[in-house]
């Protein structure tokens, strides 16, 4: 059944049943995913889903409802089923209505024929070029690894006359990587894209290859000291997920729990940090000309040389703040195709950038006496309302008078992510895409890096 | 529905599957969110979809769809079989097993669906109305989340089994400030024991009692960063169970070699005070299930017996590469998920101390106080916990109350230095990720525990 027909059907079901606005946000998704075991080809999964997300509204009470689409059947009980949760819900004197069509200025185009054309033979193919340029000549192997490349097409209706729709193709990979003898250690590569093209196989393989050996040579970290930590783009990016997109969305904003709350036009990082949320950078996986309510999406400066400027909002969160939608009331995801229906609107950037500096990543190294470039943490999360993070460092570069000195594993990165910011020593002119963010390698100074004694 | 899956399973056999199964499962899920007195989420969910499983080889080849018929289910079962013919895996055949028939139903003490609607509103609106009693609670937050589960497998040695899983949690999370510095405390209740275990829990105290403690963290200090003696609290403990120990117990871990655990089998790999199970079988637990995925009934496999490593979790392939029975740890996160080894709920047994006894012999130290996170590093065998906050302890008392700091340290390090296991066993539920996705709902925990270890303060 075509996407809008459903839409169309649950809105016509729920304004049966007394709904005053409803809107339907309807996604198909499919997904092949190659997974790698041992260096071998494990599984192949081929993977499509339908289904439906509901919101609707009565007396300014909003019921919801999500379900896959087996049957016709499966769309009207889900619009039914959003009815009847509405009116047990107390009235919300915020949100008053879905939004009213709106008109983007922009077209943008996230599709890439070549990776809806792939199928699981030739996805394995391409794995296993990276796995072999991983493993040539070194006691390397790939114990776990996926790469998936996915479509998602998805159509939003409301009653209020909006009417949008989306696709946008993805290439995900997270693979590992290990040496067979002596010490144990492990490397990793992750990559997104929306282009098939961007994949290249052997520079990943070879990636992983360094990774492990570096990893396996790994000693342990003794004492504690404060220095400078580079860190790069991937590791900062899940940093950022805990930190600055916390901080940026309106929701928190709202709900006073992010700590930039009333900081607009004060600094809240060091001056060489910028970061733009621009939906039509062609590099990142969830850009499009609208949010997954209908609201046109735009580029936005949220941090402009050190100095806040804006947060991002969906529409319940503008309507309680009395502002613009800015287009990011997401159902989105750049890891998950799948179930995109069932996702509730949330607040995420869809690209978010940080502007690159002018050095390479080696010319910050040289710049620093004492310090570590983070090559892999064992899980980068932040306390997103503090701040605070202690990280496990699996394996880093130890740097000393700008010269590489071996690498060091099992020791605790500790500060805090809003500070650090005010603290940044220098910013790379790499950029990587990693989630919903595009990000170059950032020298952080004064982080404190605590081993065993 | 059953006969389409019968054609699919013969389907797949047709085209050379030497084992093939037929999931399907149907999820109704009930969120309610309650932020600062307004409801923000009440939403039904169904989920569902079938799955498709054929083995070739050492390979699997899986189709999913959501629409189910059969025109659809049998291109669904085409796929699975030629993908699973693109593998290069190694392996051994899946053994052939006893066909059985079941229909389960779970024993609880009242199901959701008996419960108007409006009751479970009501405790969710009462549980975030209770923490906002004072001015420094600047937010506060409370979810009940409800899932009931229908599964179905089937396969091709004739085996058809029929389960249903009722699992809940109801939270509280109350985020404090003094207008300089913001803290966050939660409180949870969870389990698959149906909806009476959330009609015994009094809200009106558990959501003051969470505000209460997010005031407090407004005073906490830092952590002293360093190699320090640690009493780690149920759910800390829990997480060096399920992140280290259990993971790198996994069997697809060890068939493959990546785990730290991979050969030590008959070896003392920590104090004669630890002891470590995974049991699926604990009653009302979260991580509890009457069957995993492939319809292998749960069990306990002990991993640890008084320091000595005895044996690892298994789906039917990995105990087929290992030439052991399944222990019904193959799990997966949904129909559209591939099944592998995961833990049900995984922790340490009890020991004979009190905690005041614990404390009483730390000359300096620290006790933690609840979970953020952990990360799993069965290669390496590295311990990471984000703890929520702690308590310093200064020649056999507590003196100060902590804010958030990290727990790191070797596994094996730790329990090599454990000294004193507490009495009191708790379990907390959480949901697992595998790598950084396919998330299964368990539990992990045990008693407090008296190591040492890296602590660092952010």
């Amino acid at each position: 059944m075509d996407l809008k027909d459903i839409a169309a059907i649950a809105i016509k079901t729920a304004k049966g049943e007394g709904a005053e606005e409803a809107e339907a946000y309807v996604s198909r998704s499919k997904a092949i995913t190659v997974y790698v075991d041992d260096s071998r080809i494990k599984s192949v999964e081929s993977r499509t889903d339908l289904g439906l997300g509901m919101r609707t509204m009565k007396d300014q009470r909003v019921g919801q409802s999500a379900s896959f689409i087996s049957a016709d059947v499966d769309v009207r009980s889900c619009a039914s089923s959003a009815v009847r949760s509405s009116v047990l819900v107390p009235q919300d004197r915020i949100f008053k209505h879905f939004p009213y069509p709106q008109r983007s200025q922009r077209q943008f185009n996230s599709v890439d024929r070549d990776i809806i054309d792939l199928d699981g033979e030739e996805l394995a193919d391409l794995v296993m070029s990276m796995v072999s340029s991983a493993t040539a000549g070194h006691k390397v192997k790939v114990p776990n690894g996926l790469v998936r490349v996915s479509l998602v097409e998805a159509w939003l209706s409301n009653s209020n006359g909006t009417e949008v729709q989306r696709r946008n193709t993805g290439l995900y990979l997270h693979v590992t990587s290990m040496c067979t003898g002596g010490k144990r250690g492990e490397g990793a590569e992750l990559f997104f894209s929306s282009r098939l093209g961007q994949f290249q196989p052997d520079a990943l393989g070879r990636g992983l290859r360094t990774k492990a050996l570096a990893a396996s040579k790994a000693r342990s970290f003794k004492g504690k000291r404060k220095m400078d930590v580079l860190v790069p783009p991937h590791e900062l990016s899940e940093l950022f997920h805990g930190s600055v997109d916390y901080a940026l969305s309106a929701e928190n904003v709202n709900r006073r729990r992010s700590p930039w709350m009333g900081k607009i036009g004060q600094a809240c990082a060091e001056s060489q940090v910028t970061l733009i949320d621009d939906p039509f950078d062609g590099r990142g996986l969830l850009g499009s000309a609208y949010d997954d309510e209908g609201t046109p999406t735009r580029r936005k400066v949220l941090i402009e040389s050190g100095v806040l400027r804006g947060y991002l909002n969906d529409s319940y969160n503008a309507a309680m703040s009395s502002s613009e939608g800015t287009g990011n009331g997401l159902r989105r995801s750049t890891i998950e195709p799948m179930g995109q229906y069932q996702m509730p609107v949330h607040i995420s950037p869809l690209n978010l950038i940080m502007s690159p500096g002018s050095k390479k990543v080696e010319a910050l190294v040289d710049e620093i006496d004492e310090g570590i470039l983070v090559q892999k943490f064992s899980s980068p999360d932040v306390h997103p309302i503090t701040g605070a993070f202690a990280l496990e460092v699996r394996c880093a570069h130890l740097i000393k008078k700008g010269e590489f000195e071996g690498t060091i594993d099992h020791c605790l990165l500790t500060g805090n992510m809003f500070e650090a910011l005010m603290n940044v020593r220098g910013v790379a002119r790499d950029q990587v895409v990693s989630g919903p963010h595009i990000l170059p390698t950032v020298c952080f100074s004064g982080l404190e890096l605590v081993g065993s004694e | 529905m059953e006969d389409f899956m019968q054609a699919a399973i013969e389907r797949m056999r047709d085209q050379g599957a030497h084992f093939c199964d037929a999931r399907r499962q149907r999820i109704g899920f009930l969120r309610i969110i309650v932020v600062d007195g307004s409801v923000r989420t009440l939403s039904r969910d169904t989920l569902g979809g079938l799955c498709l499983r054929a083995r070739a080889g050492g390979s699997w080849g899986y189709a999913s769809c959501s629409t189910l018929e059969k025109k659809e289910v049998l291109a669904a079962a085409d796929k699975a079989a030629v993908n699973a013919r693109v593998g290069t895996a190694k392996g051994v055949r899946i053994p052939e097993r006893k066909a059985v028939q079941v229909d389960f139903k779970p024993k609880i003490q009242k199901h959701p669906d008996q419960v108007p609607l409006e009751d479970k509103l009501s405790l969710v609106v009462d549980l975030d109305k209770a923490q906002r009693s004072d001015e420094r609670i600047v937010n506060s937050n409370a979810m009940y989340l409800e899932q009931v589960k229908d599964s179905l497998v089937m396969d091709s040695y004739g085996s058809s089994i029929k389960w249903q899983e009722v699992r809940g949690r109801l939270m509280a999370q109350s985020v404090s400030s003094d207008g300089q510095r913001m803290e966050a405390f939660y409180k949870m209740v969870d389990g698959t024991g149906g909806y009476g275990q959330f009609q015994g829990t009094d809200v009106g105290t558990m959501g003051r009692s969470c505000a209460e403690e997010a005031i407090k963290m407004l005073k906490a200090k830092k952590c002293p960063s360093g190699y320090h003696t640690c009493i780690t609290d149920p759910l800390i403990s829990g997480l060096l169970a399920h992140e280290v120990m259990g993971h790198a117990s996994e069997g697809d871990e060890i068939v493959k070699k990546r785990s730290f655990l991979s050969e030590v089998v008959g070896k003392q790999v920590a104090s004669e005070l630890v002891t470590m199970v995974d049991d699926g079988t604990v009653p009302g637990a979260y991580g509890s299930i009457p069957f995993d995925d492939e319809g292998t009934p749960s069990s306990r496999t002990t991993m640890i017996d008084h320091g000595v490593y005895k044996g690892y979790m298994h789906s039917l392939e990995t105990a087929a590469e290992m030439g052991v029975p399944p222990t019904g740890n193959g799990r997966a996160e949904s129909t559209s998920r591939r099944v592998f080894v995961r833990m049900t709920n995984t922790y340490f047994e009890a020991g004979d101390w009190k905690l005041e006894e614990m404390i009483e012999g730390v000359k300096f130290g620290v006790l933690t106080d609840r979970a953020i996170s952990g990360m799993e590093d069965p290669v390496g065998g590295g311990f990471e916990a984000q703890v929520l906050r702690g308590f310093l302890i200064e020649n056999g008392r507590i003196t100060d109350m902590l804010k958030g700091f990290a727990v790191t340290g070797k596994a094996l390090e730790i329990l090599k230095t454990t000294d004193a296991v507490g009495k009191e066993v708790r379990l907390d539920g959480g949901t697992c990720g595998k790598g950084i996705e396919d998330f299964v709902p368990v539990s992990s925990g045990g008693p407090h525990c008296r190591s040492k270890a890296i602590l660092g303060g952010g």
